[in-house]
């Protein structure tokens, strides 16, 4: 992984068209603008996790769940 | 071929019913291929079964039915990963999380999957917008959208009705209009 350092207002440009500026930094936070094309997806890293989450959920149904839900939507 | 599932037994799958996940889904990377299995039980809901784990199936559903203003917005890179030269050969599914209270169930909005026909190559896209959510509570809409289909399909007979759960040919299924391009 390449690691750089960087201050208050500098950047980090990706190819051509990605800018990344340190926006703020206040304690163990630190704030991040990013300049990109929409054509590229940015997000927080816990959106994938959480999906991955949400994903093993739903695999736990069966078809008895199904059979409720039968019952559910007649009632 | 033949495949085993924890759900619906053996079954027999063709080629047009199998479906090439590249990426995977999140969670289940290691699982390449999935076929969509019609359960045979009026809710609407397909299973998206893996064809190597037997224990491994989505709930899944088109969003048309429950949130008819809902657009996939697909990036060129997503295009190209999906081989989807045209938008109009795709079909998006949600995947559905059902808890014992299936009155609480709900779609995944935020990342749903889509499914070239016509190359048989599927993927779960995450999507920018930040009023996706994971949980999109849609029981009620589901409910009314079923009701509605029951009182114009009461003329046809219990026998007419099939029993068993079956792979769907993916040549048969009618593509989406809520994929489009970024």
């Amino acid at each position: 992984m390449l690691v750089l350092t960087r201050k208050l207002g500098e950047s980090i440009a990706i190819d051509d068209h990605i800018k990344i500026v340190v926006v703020q930094i206040k304690g163990k936070q630190v704030r991040l603008g990013i300049k990109a094309p929409k054509e590229t997806k940015i997000h927080r890293e816990e959106v994938y996790l959480a999906i991955q989450e949400q994903n093993k959920e739903a695999v736990s149904a069966t078809p008895d769940t199904m059979k409720d839900m039968s019952k559910a939507i007649k009632g | 071929m033949k495949i085993k599932t924890t759900r619906f037994e053996e079954l027999e799958v063709s080629p047009e019913e199998i479906i090439a996940f590249p990426d995977g889904i999140l969670g289940f990377t290691d699982l390449k291929r999935y076929c969509l299995v019609d359960p045979a039980d009026e809710t609407l809901i397909l299973w998206m079964q893996s064809l190597d784990e037997p224990g491994v199936a989505f709930p899944v559903l088109e969003p048309r039915i429950f949130k008819s203003d809902y657009i996939v917005k697909l990036s060129a890179q997503e295009l190209k990963l999906l081989c989807l030269e045209n938008i109009n050969q795709s079909i998006v599914f949600t995947i559905l999380t059902i808890p014992r209270d299936v009155t609480q169930m709900t779609a995944n909005l935020k990342a749903p999957i889509v499914i070239n026909l016509r190359d048989q190559v599927g993927r779960q896209v995450v999507l920018q917008e930040n009023e996706f959510t994971l949980k999109h509570l849609m029981f009620k809409e589901l409910k009314t959208h079923l009701t509605t289909i029951a009182a114009t399909a009461k003329t046809r007979s219990e026998t007419e009705r099939k029993a068993t759960s079956l792979p769907i040919n993916l040549r048969s299924m009618v593509p989406s209009s809520q994929v489009k391009t970024l």
